[in-house]
């Protein structure tokens, strides 16, 4: 017989309580995969906004833990296009804005002509004319929330305008949001004359130290203020902070609940085998196979849970994706680095929760286990 | 050790401000302090469910004040749906005044703030146009009823009374106070036959800036249970200085042509 087929058979010999605690770490691995789909997933999307507007550079004011910069005066633009390397500056208004019946959705300003909008795609209608056009474009995942087309009117704040087109990005935040230019967002949020982000591009072939020198520069000469690169301005948002974080609470919490999990049952299992493994050691087997035996056993228990659990997690998310709450504001990330994380920890509890009753296992004297009734 | 310390921190003020003794007219002037700001601008959602169908009707609404001396306004704005849009509360107060103020209508019409007019539901809602205009905290019957701990926080139970012949619907107003927050966090409003009439609990209570606490959510439960209303905050800022001329009938006429295509 071979090896496996002992440890599937011992797993076998108590069905429901082997199942019982697959479904436990099937759980707590959903838990984790769910929440790092979620956060990586977020932080993919901003990151991939970025980097399809050709941003090289994103200057802001690091104030507070709030997810959106407060505002701050757009005259520093004409200062930032003198510093050597860079090529051209993009000021930038975004909100999060409770629209008609939606919760939040995000709202931006764009200047007319900027290079923010190269990137988009237009799937209906036509992009907003002139600053003062009293017009909004709308992400294709907006549109779907808003129930919008190209000619109703959306209402953002205190301006109601007339929708004029429907644009599709490869970011779910861009996809979820409502654009209008630049001037109209200052208006009606009474932030005249102000954004809370710059875009800058760089001149091609700025080397990373050239890239260093400048965004030094830029913090010295503005007081307050932080340049990020795409994937740093991501990171330090502070709702993927706090995304991240609960993902590795929860992996924490999983990998301890589900090791005490498995290693009760793989301990009672120990304990009801204590004469079949007196016999096994009786017949000559090392102590070291009798630690792999249980080990096994765990492990397999907890990487069936593991698979179980990433196809739990990645059936939740997709679910949340399609909650009318979080429509449009979270794009879960499947991959197979995630189902890599899942099956790790899976397969760290197994090892966690199997090491004590390997112990106990092989450390029963033979003569004794044998006695064992 | 470093966790227990905010806890005791914590416990140690609920204990003092539970040990101090606070007068009516102290637990008014904390809230009254607390709410001081030269003018603020808030965004909040007006959601009435309905108990038997739990159909939710959603309002949008724009709140602005600003302050001059003692003299105080504030403007209630519907932003959405678009039957009401537009519409608007404009209450003014004035030392050694009534509240008063009027109601705006586009495009053009302004009606004052009768007894008719303030028995009316909000935009539809559980609150009443006097919730929002009456102010009972300046009330000249007000006195400490007793403590009570509300969700483990500490609070003194404020009895308002409104003075003979005024113009309104409540005898009596009951205010859990949290002075550690300077906040009511729960309100009871009774009628004339001593009955509950409605009751607002806050919820969701934010530290803001400067160290100040509001609530971000609260639910506003009418008598009957046929109904709740939540008056939902999504953005706030204080401290502004917003001109006159935006809580004038000109200004809100202005500000509405301007935001139409």
């Amino acid at each position: 017989m071979l090896f496996l087929t002992v440890v599937l058979k011992n797993l076998l010999r108590r069905p429901a309580r082997s199942l019982l605690t697959l479904a436990g770490i099937a759980i707590g691995v959903a838990a984790v995969v769910a929440l790092t789909s979620v956060a990586w997933g977020f932080e993919g999307s901003w990151e991939r906004a970025y980097a399809a507007r050709g941003t090289d550079l994103i200057v802001t004011k690091v104030t507070s833990q709030s997810p959106m910069p407060a505002p701050f005066s757009e005259s520093k633009r004409a200062e930032l296009l003198r510093m050597p390397h860079v090529r051209q500056v993009n000021g930038l208004l975004s909100d999060l804005v409770s629209i008609e019946e939606s919760p939040t959705v995000l709202v931006f300003g764009w200047e007319p002509g900027g290079f923010l909008w190269e990137h988009l795609h237009l799937v209906q209608g036509r992009w907003p004319a002139d600053e003062k056009e009293k017009t909004a474009v709308l992400g294709v995942v907006a549109a779907d929330i808003l129930k919008k087309g190209v000619g109703s009117t959306v209402v953002v704040e205190t301006g109601e305008y007339t929708v004029c087109g429907i644009f599709d990005s490869g970011a779910l935040v861009e996809n979820g949001a409502v654009i209008l230019t630049l001037p109209q967002l200052q208006q009606v949020t009474e932030n005249e004359g102000k954004v809370n982000f710059f875009n800058l591009r760089l001149d091609p072939g700025t080397t990373p130290a050239e890239l260093e020198d400048l965004r030094a520069a830029i913090r010295a000469r503005f007081p307050g203020f932080s340049a990020f690169t795409a994937g740093e301005v991501a990171q330090n948002n502070s709702a993927i902070r706090v995304a991240k974080a609960m993902s590795w609470a929860t992996s924490l919490l999983a990998l301890l609940v589900g090791a005490v999990g498995v290693m009760n049952t793989v301990l009672m299992s120990v304990f009801e085998r204590t004469h079949e493994i007196g016999v096994l050691l009786a017949i000559g087997w090392r102590r070291s196979r009798i630690v792999r035996l249980i080990l096994y056993e765990s492990m397999v228990l907890s990487l069936s849970g593991g698979i179980a659990g990433s196809a739990l997690g990645f059936a939740a998310v997709k679910l949340l994706q399609w909650s009318p709450i979080l429509r449009g504001k979270i794009e879960g990330e499947v991959s197979p680095g995630l189902f890599a994380v899942a099956l790790s920890v899976a397969l760290g509890l197994g090892m966690l929760g199997g090491l004590y009753p390997a112990y106990r296992g092989s450390r029963l004297p033979p003569g004794e286990a044998l006695r064992y009734e | 050790m470093r966790s227990v310390r905010p806890l005791c921190a914590v416990g140690a003020l609920g204990l003092a401000a539970w040990a101090a003794q606070y007068t009516a007219d102290q637990l008014i002037a904390r809230i009254m302090d607390a709410q001081k700001t030269s003018g603020f601008r808030t965004r909040a959602r007006l959601i009435r469910t309905s108990a038997g169908t739990g159909a939710e009707e959603v309002t949008q609404l724009l709140i602005k004040g600003r302050r001059e001396g003692e003299a105080a306004e504030v403007l209630y704005q519907a932003l959405w749906p678009p039957a009401v849009r537009g519409q608007a509360l404009v209450v003014q107060r004035r030392p050694g005044h009534a509240a008063g103020g009027f109601f705006y209508e586009p495009p053009d019409s302004r009606r004052p703030l009768t007894a008719e007019l303030l028995a009316r539901p909000f935009f539809g809602s559980d609150l009443s146009v006097e919730d929002l205009v009456e102010e009972f905290w300046s009330w000249p019957s007000q006195r400490v009823a007793g403590r009570e701990a509300l969700e483990g926080r500490a609070c003194y139970i404020l009895e308002s009374r409104p003075p003979a012949g005024a113009a309104t619907a409540y005898s009596l107003v009951k205010s859990w106070i949290a002075p550690d927050l300077a906040l009511p966090v729960r309100i009871e409003k009774y009628f004339r036959d001593g009955r509950v009439a409605k009751r607002f609990t806050a919820e969701r209570l934010l530290k803001q800036a400067g160290g100040r606490w509001a609530a971000a959510r609260v639910v506003v439960s009418p008598a009957g249970g046929h109904s709740r209303t939540v008056l939902e905050g999504t953005k706030s800022e204080r401290d502004l200085l917003l001109p006159a001329e935006q809580f004038t009938l000109e200004g809100l006429k202005n500000s509405l042509a301007a935001a139409t295509p």
